[in-house]
């Protein structure tokens, strides 16, 4: 005899309670609609899955004509393309994703107001269909780096950690955005520009070690510099800066939780405001 | 077994500017002391309790803005309840709408996984059923064309079919049955009847006062957020008639009494004489209308004539008033009488006019009392439009 399920419906509560049993019962739905993300993305554009590779590809040039001819960053011994190609691929897939997250309940406005579903669902899935391209432009940095010859160590088996930490920040900040969004429509003008700030402020293009040795400390507390120092490092070799990979895994946990809190505490009303 | 308990239920909603909506607003919110009156506030449910019986069907039925959506809203956790709390005993389908999640890029095939995984059916359930739905849907060839490409008719054909093949313990419906055209109309009043028979709890929503009572055997009536009656379909359904609405009849606030002659108050009333704005297929009704006669001109013209949604006259009936009130004057009141049998299941309203001999319009009244014929369950309760008379036609046969 089956176990009959037993739904209880009451006012939010005060608690804030994460039901993992839910989400693991709606695991399929989180696949179809990451699924059905990544079909619609590039459907009716004429290139295709091609914007994955030009995107990338066509920023690192332009930051190479600019930074290599005129600001001259020491990058050591890393050619500069590849610093900011694989500076690139994990800030595109950043910003690319947030933005798609925090967009997923409001142009889903007939899934939120018509079926129940966990709700953290619909910002995941958007966000996990950037890792197509993600995978795509990860390729294209590994003929790079086969064609300026760089010489890989073990270390390269932590790259997909500097990666994983990536995604975790995404899915947190689309998260979080995605609920602000459904009620303050502000987030739409204001993401945009954060976004922009935080890429100039993150070591994307240049590397962290033009910054003075007496602001490291306070670039290191956002993550994105400890997540791109840390992948920069597994791909080329170079000594991990362990303290500054720390603060970036601490910070990723924080954001996480207060992320979810958020969302959590803010996702009861969904239905009847978006 | 009770399937479906509920408990003291109601929603709240913030109607307005009350409800920040940038971060600007909750700032000022926020800012000023003064929490501005709660007059901006709805009760969409107040106090709601029933159960329902395993294997029962239920049909909800009340007014626009009555709470029956909200209801099935809180009941589909798609929304939470301000207080109270209810509980249901097994696994909950609810179909508030067909084919939500549809994604118009995406072929007929992906959207049936789609859907099916939105509804709430796993993967294995989807593959086992596919070729029934597809069946069902009547659009095989076209399962690999991006669905922007179908016609209406084949989208919201392909939506039910999902849907209809969901197989949970309890079912919510909100009026999805208005699709397609008639031929499925039928086909999906079949499934239902089909899903009912089977024993499932079956809680369902619709303004087609005919196909609910062919479908669920008891009925619950919402008005203004709570419970009106609840019991037998056809009691429910009774009750729901004689809930007429006095704003949608037409008085005067302040006659006149120097015009010649003028009308001062048009309401429908049923068979027994109440005021009603729902009137059954089969049951004759009044336009009862008070009119002030100061003087007669001889020739004037009363006129009455029924106008259909789009505001089209469906039929013009006209009178001189010396004939109506045989040569006095004072205020009379006038009663119409329509058949019952006669003016199909539709949403109407009146025209009223007065007209001096030499055809000048003394008073015009467009699209007052709108009312509707409800379907009590004719034999052509499944359609949702079928004209606006009713007509005992003859079929004459002969082998040819």
């Amino acid at each position: 005899m089956q176990e009959i399920e037993v739904t209880k419906i009451k006012p939010s509560g005060s608690w804030i309670h994460l039901d993992l049993k839910e989400l693991v019962l709606h695991r399929e739905l989180l696949y179809f609609l990451t699924l059905r993300d990544i079909k619609i993305r590039y459907k009716q554009t004429v290139i295709g899955i091609a914007w994955a590779v030009l995107q990338p590809v066509l920023t690192m040039a332009i930051f190479t004509v600019i930074f290599s001819k005129f600001a001259q960053f020491d990058t050591g011994n890393i050619p500069y393309p590849l610093l900011a190609l694989s500076g690139l691929i994990i800030w595109l897939f950043i910003q690319n994703s947030t933005t798609m997250a925090s967009n997923s309940f409001v142009s889903n406005t007939n899934l939120v107001t018509k079926v129940y579903f966990p709700r953290i669902i619909l910002p995941t899935s958007a966000a996990l269909a950037g890792l197509v391209d993600l995978a795509v432009s990860f390729v294209i940095l590994i003929l790079f780096m086969a064609y300026y010859r760089t010489v890989l160590t073990w270390q390269i088996f932590l790259a997909p950690v500097f990666l994983f930490l990536a995604i975790v920040l995404t899915i947190s900040f689309g998260t979080l955005f995605s609920a602000l969004n459904v009620r303050f429509r502000d987030v739409k003008f204001a993401l945009p520009f954060m976004l922009q700030v935080w890429m100039i402020a993150s070591p994307v293009f240049y590397p962290s070690s033009i910054l003075v040795e007496k602001w490291r400390i306070i670039f290191a507390i956002n993550p994105l510099t400890g997540i791109l120092e840390g992948f920069r490092s597994a791909l080329f070799g170079t000594p991990f800066d362990w303290p500054v990979i720390g603060i970036a895994v601490a910070f990723v946990v924080c954001i996480a939780l207060l992320s979810l809190f958020i969302f959590k505490w803010m996702e009861d009303d969904f239905a009847d405001i978006v | 077994m009770k399937t479906v308990q509920i408990e003291n239920i109601s929603k709240r909603y913030y109607l307005g500017d009350r409800m920040p909506n940038s971060i600007r607003d909750s700032i000022a919110k926020l800012l000023s002391f003064s929490l501005r009156s709660d007059k901006s506030e709805l009760w969409a449910l107040q106090d709601v309790s029933f159960d329902v019986e395993e294997g029962e069907t239920l049909g909800i039925i009340g007014r626009n803005g009555a709470g029956k959506s909200t209801l099935l809203k809180i009941l589909s956790r798609i929304t939470k309840p301000t207080s109270g709390s209810a509980r249901i005993h097994g696994r909950v389908g609810s179909l508030l709408e067909v084919g939500t999640g549809f994604h118009n890029e995406l072929t007929g095939r992906e959207n049936i996984y789609m859907n099916g995984a939105i509804l709430g059916m796993h993967r294995a359930e989807i593959e086992r059923k596919f070729d029934e739905i597809v069946a069902f849907s009547e659009i095989e060839q076209f399962l690999d064309t991006p669905v922007k490409h179908y016609s209406t008719g084949m989208y919201t054909r392909l939506a039910f079919s999902v849907a209809a093949h969901l197989e949970p313990e309890i079912l919510i419906v909100d009026e999805v049955l208005a699709v397609g055209d008639t031929g499925f109309q039928n086909k999906c009043i079949g499934k239902m009847d089909e899903v009912s028979r089977s024993g499932k709890t079956v809680l369902f929503v619709s303004h087609n006062l005919g196909s609910l009572s062919q479908i669920c055997k008891n009925g619950l009536l919402l008005h203004h957020g709570q419970i009106h009656s609840h019991g037998s379909i056809q009691d429910v359904v009774n009750d729901y008639l004689k809930l007429a609405d006095e704003q949608d009849h037409f008085k005067l606030e302040q006659p006149d009494d120097t015009r010649e002659m003028q009308v001062t108050e048009v309401i429908l009333t049923d068979k027994a004489g109440r005021p009603a704005n729902e009137i059954p297929h089969n049951e004759e009704f009044f336009v009862s209308l008070k009119i002030n006669v100061n003087h007669i001109q001889r020739g004037a013209m009363f006129c009455v004539a029924l106008l259909n949604k789009y505001k089209r006259r469906v039929f013009t009936e006209h009178k001189t008033i010396d004939d109506l009130v045989k040569g006095e004057t004072g205020m009379f009141r006038i009663n119409f009488r329509i058949p019952g049998d006669f003016i199909a299941p539709n949403n109407y309203s009146f025209l009223v006019q007065i007209f001096s001999p030499d055809g000048e319009v003394l008073q015009d009244l467009v699209d007052i009392c709108p009312f509707i014929i409800v379907d009590t369950g004719s034999e052509l309760a499944s359609y949702q439009d079928y004209g606006y008379v009713q007509i005992k036609g003859e079929w004459q046969v002969s082998r040819q």
